[in-house]
């Protein structure tokens, strides 16, 4: 083989090297998007679970918020349905207004199981604001890389798009004793 | 025999002038450094405030002796006494003679190596004096041990400092600080590498305050490291980009970096950071109950020019920078106890 054929050679194959660098990384900064939003979802789901023994603790004594008790039973059947992001910010507001709710219960408050169920849901809702921060700046650091050149042209060879950002709904209801 | 035993002499005290000249290679007073120091040197000088400025924060002038004293003990005094005690005891037949005269240099040899030693002595009787007390106007209740330090084991930092080969702790000062019980000590880390020419480098990876305090048990499932450092670990990337020019987060979880590091405390660090460029901070898991660990590069912390006045200048503007970062380092704890005990 000629000189030229051998230049053309290593070029072809630095080329290659170079797509399949891009090509990982840009698989890894995709998978790692994907990763994020999953662990919304489990700690979503961790937060949910604890709602029918919240509902049974607190029945007993807010007997007249029955009809914010139907909408939460109904969103999180829904959620459990479609998994909508929108029905899981709205199943997570009802459940703080639940919560913020049970304060002008005085008996409640003193009631050792809906404490741990408060503190519970607290520790999962500190969690829940950590994986969203962790997903949008994995989603900010993807659709960085994939806006830039030559990512770029990797990214509509392979028909890649822009993650939408999560929207936070309002700050979490602080309940203080 | 006499001539033999006159090389033998004189063999013997050039290499006790060599050993008093160069023997203390290991002093930290000898260290070549590198730009680590240097850099840190460069920002102590610009930002410090007027007065410490002013300070000469070199180390302690220690009593040395110099090599023109240590000449004329070896080559003059010693001869001279071998000589006299030899020629008393020329009138002694044979091999007492030779006998006497290395006997001779042995009184000489244990004062100068009686003197080297008196020069640590000093230092540390200086420092229990002197130091001890100004350190008990500022820091009330204080417990100080100039010759002890942070043992190597619980030196957690170790894991995310560059590689070192060697460790240097003294100057324990144990305090009560804002309710709290704070263990602090001096800490220099070498490293020093030899290369295939034989060439050795010796550079300073580490020199400042490392302190620690326990926090309550908690639920802390991984070490959080919060500084800069060239360690390889993994290396989570936090969501402000201010946040991730400044500082390199490590752990082994991530969400539970982002529990702690929240927004607001991300910029209480980068405002720390403004103040004490170097600081870096630790949460360790491994001991019970865990703890916060907290350094910064300075110059020596217990060893200033013998001028009280500057010295306690130094002091007062150490312990105000104790107390921005213990004040940082209970905004962590907090955060940690809301959420994670």
């Amino acid at each position: 083989m000629s000189n030229t054929g051998f230049i053309i050679l290593a070029i072809i194959v630095f080329l290659v090297i170079v797509f399949f660098a891009m090509y990982n990384y840009l698989i890894s900064l995709k998978n790692k998007v994907q990763r994020s939003k999953s662990n919304i979802e489990v700690f979503l789901k961790k937060r949910f679970d604890l709602i029918p023994n919240l509902e049974s603790t607190i029945k007993g004594y807010v007997k007249h918020e029955k009809e914010l008790l139907e909408s939460i039973t109904k969103l999180r059947t829904d959620y459990e349905h479609n998994k909508d992001i929108k029905t899981a910010n709205e199943l997570n507001e009802k459940i703080n207004s639940l919560i913020a709710v049970a304060e002008s219960y005085p008996e409640l408050k003193a009631n050792e199981l809906f404490l741990k169920l408060q503190k519970e849901l607290a520790e999962v809702e500190d969690d829940i604001q950590a994986v969203r921060r962790i997903y949008n700046n994995s989603v900010n650091n993807y659709n960085t890389k994939i806006q830039q050149f030559p990512m770029v042209l990797l990214a509509k060879m392979l028909g890649y798009k822009e993650e939408e950002f999560l929207k936070f709904e309002t700050e979490k209801v602080e309940v203080k004793f | 025999m006499g001539r033999i035993s006159l090389i033998a002499i004189v063999i013997l005290m050039i290499t006790l002038f060599l050993l008093a000249i160069f023997g203390k290679t290991k002093s930290k007073n000898n260290i070549k450094t590198t730009s680590n120091a240097e850099e840190f040197d460069k920002y102590f000088d610009e930002n410090l405030k007027e007065e410490a400025k002013q300070m000469k924060v070199e180390g302690v002038e220690k009593k040395q002796t110099s090599p023109a004293v240590i000449f004329v003990i070896i080559f003059v005094l010693l001869p001279l006494t071998s000589t006299a005690i030899s020629s008393f005891v020329s009138l002694l037949q044979g091999r007492y003679e030779y006998i006497f005269q290395v006997i001779a240099v042995v009184p000489l040899a244990a004062f100068i190596i009686v003197l080297f030693k008196n020069n640590s002595k000093l230092t540390a009787a200086y420092k229990n004096k002197v130091i001890a007390n100004m350190l008990h106007d500022h820091f009330e209740g204080s417990v100080y041990s100039p010759n002890q330090g942070i043992p190597t084991s619980e030196f957690s930092l170790k894991k995310y400092l560059p590689h070192y080969n060697e460790y240097y702790t003294e100057d324990l000062l144990i305090l009560p600080f804002r309710d709290k019980k704070i263990t602090l000590a001096d800490v220099l880390l070498i490293d020093e590498q030899t290369d295939s020419d034989g060439d050795t480098t010796r550079t300073v990876v580490f020199r400042g305050l490392v302190g620690y305090f326990d926090l309550k048990e908690t639920k802390l499932e991984h070490d959080l490291y919060v500084g800069n450092c060239l360690s390889l670990n993994k290396n989570i990337k936090m969501d402000s980009e201010v946040f991730k020019k400044n500082f390199n987060v490590i752990s082994k979880e991530e969400v539970q970096a982002y529990k702690i590091l929240t927004p607001a405390n991300m910029e209480k660090l980068l405002e720390l950071k403004k103040e004490i460029p170097t600081i870096a901070l630790l949460i360790d898991k491994s001991f019970t109950p865990n703890r916060l660990y907290f350094c910064f590069q300075q110059h020596a912390f217990f060893e200033y020019v013998k001028d009280k006045e500057e010295n306690s200048k130094a002091l007062a503007y150490t312990h105000d920078l104790l107390e921005k970062i213990i004040k940082m380092c209970e905004v962590i704890e907090d955060e940690i106890n809301d959420k994670l005990v």
